[in-house]
């Protein structure tokens, strides 16, 4: 492995693993804010018990997610220093009010998880929303500043040069809105599917199911609406990507000859040499009623770039494909549960709908990992689109390879443990009375 | 506006020592304690950090942050001279931060997970904090590379003995300062840790002494004399707060040891800069700060964003610590802390 090469995979590992626990980070609050209000509203306390345990979960996720954020604000340095030397003025403005939102964050889970019953109970609320807020905002200000990568804007690039910097239009490119959107809801349909299938799981085994139960429900509503909209902001960012990194779109299309009436291919295996794609169905001019809202509309193929400047397109037309799936699985699950809150309710008494989304607990993972690879591989070669490319940035230090594979060693051990912990917190939910223990 | 956001980085990492460091002292006194007062000393430190140890940890985001938006430059090199230390770092930081909330969040588990969460985080609580002071004076003092090899570049300018000294110095000290912490926040533990808060203190004198008088070695034969006196102030002023501190602790006036602590914290980093700079001042920072004009509407805008942010912050953070620490001062003796 050589040291491009390693620190390339070094990132993708922080960021593939940091991407998990930041989505939940987000998410995960909102859902135990609701579950709160709904005691503060009903008194049932029922709720006020699996406000506690999603509590709990919030904790550890968080945790795990503020040191690997950590780590990750380091490796940008350690291993992109010429990135990071000429980018960092120019796209750190959002990572400033990050960091004051991920210290309000911090805060605000100090007073939310150690202030049971010490302080106004409208006052200890506010703190887990304030938590959830501030968790959301930091995910749209870290992928405003990787929608710069992509869209980069806010100065002028002259004989390696970077002069008129302005931080305030780098941080509103082109690119923030679609991409902070389509990752935000993703966060939401993935934790959502998560949560609500552990619940499923438990409900399926029959353990505490009136408090699984009224858990599954709410995180399967969020996951209800989170899902249905992914596909509207997914189109928002296909054309979005169109536009600005023609490239990336038609790796993922599989899209070689700039043509009109371009099909929109679905699955299929790709065959690197004679670069074409067999098995998959075809939508006659899908590409282009997509891109353009024209079936006879123009689409930019690979022919247009050189061959140093085009993504991989094996890994882009697989990780989209998986994305797109998993994105349609969701839907469709969401849809089933849908009709079953609206007309059908004997399917809640039916174990097939728990199955259903026992099954789907990493779906909406596996779709945000996929999603995070079409968004970073899809830039490739550059770092900065058009400006950088990745292979100036890396850091010249020899050996970066056993600083990945420390990394590798220390994060999947987290994970097994961060799973182990999760297992032992929701096996023990069975069996305890939540009301007399404290959290934490 | 150069100013406020230079304010602004020294400040955080002043309150990183200052906070985070107390909250690896809270490892590093576990780590001095014999087994069977472990328990114990788990206990009471978890009622010391426990509402406050994930916002202590911010303010190192908040200068890291700072520090590749303002001075770009200066945070790319040292992430490049830096990287090995760096790296042993964030692994501390991860172990670190990760042990803590899994053997607080694992009250079910069986003894071997708990034993391996503790001894991760005894171990991270003193890697961490070594490596911090490494890295830091590192910075102060690192040579220019004489050479273009990988030792050269990478390894020469944190790998020497001044360098190490300086990362004891940081462990003892933030050993030091969750003990002033402690004591002064629960009364009720002064004569159960009196001898640990003894060692604690003469080991930080010791190894203050010796990294204050390192540079005076280093120079023996030149001009020494300005040296042996900046040496002998720094021994006497720490001797002085550290007797300070321990009459205060075991007086009624406990809590103002804990304003009092923050002396030794800029002894510490005054140590690290007067010896590091004294000894090589050609480091891979140049003091003050250069910033390069062409960032002018950069550093603005930081300067602002800090501003505005810390009208946020401010206050939440002040309540919360108000919210959790004040009950313990009304009623000193009777603690039944969050955690059980």
């Amino acid at each position: 492995m050589n040291d491009f090469i390693a620190a390339r995979s070094q990132m993708a590992l922080s960021l593939g693993f940091h991407i998990i626990f930041s989505c939940i980070g987000m998410a995960m609050p909102f859902f135990m804010a609701t579950s709160h209000l709904l005691w503060l509203r009903t008194g049932n306390v029922i709720y006020q018990r699996v406000t506690r345990a999603w509590a709990k979960g919030v904790a550890i996720f968080f945790a795990t997610g503020a040191v690997s954020g950590t780590v990750l604000s380091f490796e940008l340095g350690l291993l992109w220093p010429t990135f990071m030397k000429h980018a960092g003025p120019i796209f750190g403005m959002p990572f400033s009010l990050e960091g004051a939102a991920f210290f309000i964050e911090a805060i605000a889970i100090g007073f939310y998880l150690y202030g049971w019953g010490k302080f106004n109970k409208w006052f200890h609320w506010f703190t887990g929303l304030v938590v959830g807020i501030s968790g959301v905002t930091s995910g749209i200000l870290v992928v405003s500043a990787n929608s710069w990568m992509n869209s980069p804007s806010g100065f002028t690039f002259k004989n390696g040069h970077y002069t008129n910097i302005d931080p305030v239009q780098a941080m509103f490119n082109n690119a923030w809105f679609s991409e902070a959107l389509h990752m935000c809801i993703a966060a939401f349909a993935a934790t959502a599917f998560a949560v609500a299938g552990v619940h499923a799981f438990m409900i399926l085994k029959k353990k505490n199911v009136y408090f699984h139960s009224s858990a599954f429900k709410i995180a399967a509503t969020f996951g209800l609406v989170a899902s249905f909209l992914q596909p509207l902001s997914g189109d928002l960012s296909a054309r979005g990507a169109a536009k600005r990194q023609p490239a990336k779109l038609a790796a993922m299309e599989v899209h070689f000859k700039t043509a009109s009436r371009v099909p929109l291919y679905i699955g299929g295996i790709y065959y690197e040499k004679t670069q074409s794609l067999k098995y998959a169905i075809s939508i006659p001019a899908g590409l282009s009623f997509l891109v353009n809202r024209k079936f006879d509309s123009t689409v930019e193929g690979l022919d247009h770039f050189p061959t140093d400047q085009r993504p991989p397109v094996a890994i882009m037309h697989y990780a989209f494909q998986i994305m797109v799936a998993a994105g349609m699985l969701m839907a469709l699950v969401s849809l089933l549960y849908l009709a079953a809150r609206i007309k059908w309710g004997r399917w809640l008494e039916k174990d097939w709908l728990y199955k259903l989304y026992a099954l789907c607990i990493p779906v909406g993972f596996i779709a945000v990992e996929a999603g995070w690879t079409v968004t970073e591989v899809g830039r490739q070669p550059w770092i900065i689109q058009g400006v950088m490319r990745t292979a100036e940035a890396v850091t010249p230090i020899h050996g970066v390879q056993f600083s990945f594979y420390a990394f590798t060693a220390v994060y999947i051990t987290l994970a097994l443990m961060v799973i182990f912990m999760l297992y032992q917190q929701i096996k023990l939910v069975s069996y305890t009375d939540h009301e007399r223990g404290q959290l934490i | 506006m150069n100013i406020v956001v230079i304010c602004y980085l020294y400040g955080s990492l002043l309150l990183y020592l200052v906070t985070g460091g107390a909250d690896f002292g809270a490892g590093v006194v576990e780590l001095f304690t014999p087994a069977a007062g472990k328990n114990h000393i788990r206990e009471v430190m978890h009622r010391l950090t426990s509402p406050i140890w994930e916002a202590d940890h911010m303010w190192l985001i908040l200068a890291i942050v700072i520090l590749f938006v303002g001075f770009p430059d200066v945070y790319a090199q040292i992430s490049t001279s830096l990287f090995i230390p760096m790296t042993a770092m964030l692994l501390g930081i991860v172990g670190r931060g990760t042990s803590y909330a899994f053997r607080n969040a694992d009250n079910s588990v069986h003894d071997k997970f708990k034993h391996t969460d503790n001894f991760i985080y005894v171990a991270s609580s003193v890697v961490t904090p070594f490596f911090l002071g490494v890295i830091t004076s590192a910075i102060f003092s690192g040579c220019r590379p004489a050479g273009s090899s990988f030792t050269d570049v990478y390894i020469d300018s944190w790998f020497n003995y001044f360098s190490f000294s300086a990362g004891v110095m940081t462990v003892i000290f933030c050993g030091y300062l969750a003990m002033v912490y402690t004591l002064a926040r629960f009364p009720a533990e002064r004569h159960v840790l009196r001898s640990r808060f003894l060692l604690l203190s003469l080991l930080f004198f010791a190894i203050v002494s010796v990294v204050a008088w390192d540079p005076v070695f280093a120079s023996l034969l030149s001009d020494s004399l300005p040296r042996v006196i900046i040496a002998s102030a720094i021994m006497l002023l720490t001797g002085i707060t550290l007797y300070v501190i321990w009459r205060l602790i075991y007086s009624t006036h406990s809590k103002w040891a804990r304003l009092f602590a923050l002396a030794p914290v800029l002894f510490t980093v005054f140590v690290i800069c007067c010896t590091g700079n004294a000894g090589k001042n050609t480091g891979i920072l140049h003091l003050p700060l250069y910033i390069n004009p062409d960032l002018g509407k950069t550093i603005n805008i930081l300067g602002i964003t800090l501003i505005i942010s810390s009208l946020l912050i401010v206050p939440a953070l002040g309540y919360l610590l108000y919210a959790f620490e004040l009950p313990f001062y009304k009623k000193p003796n009777n603690t039944p802390g969050p955690g059980q």
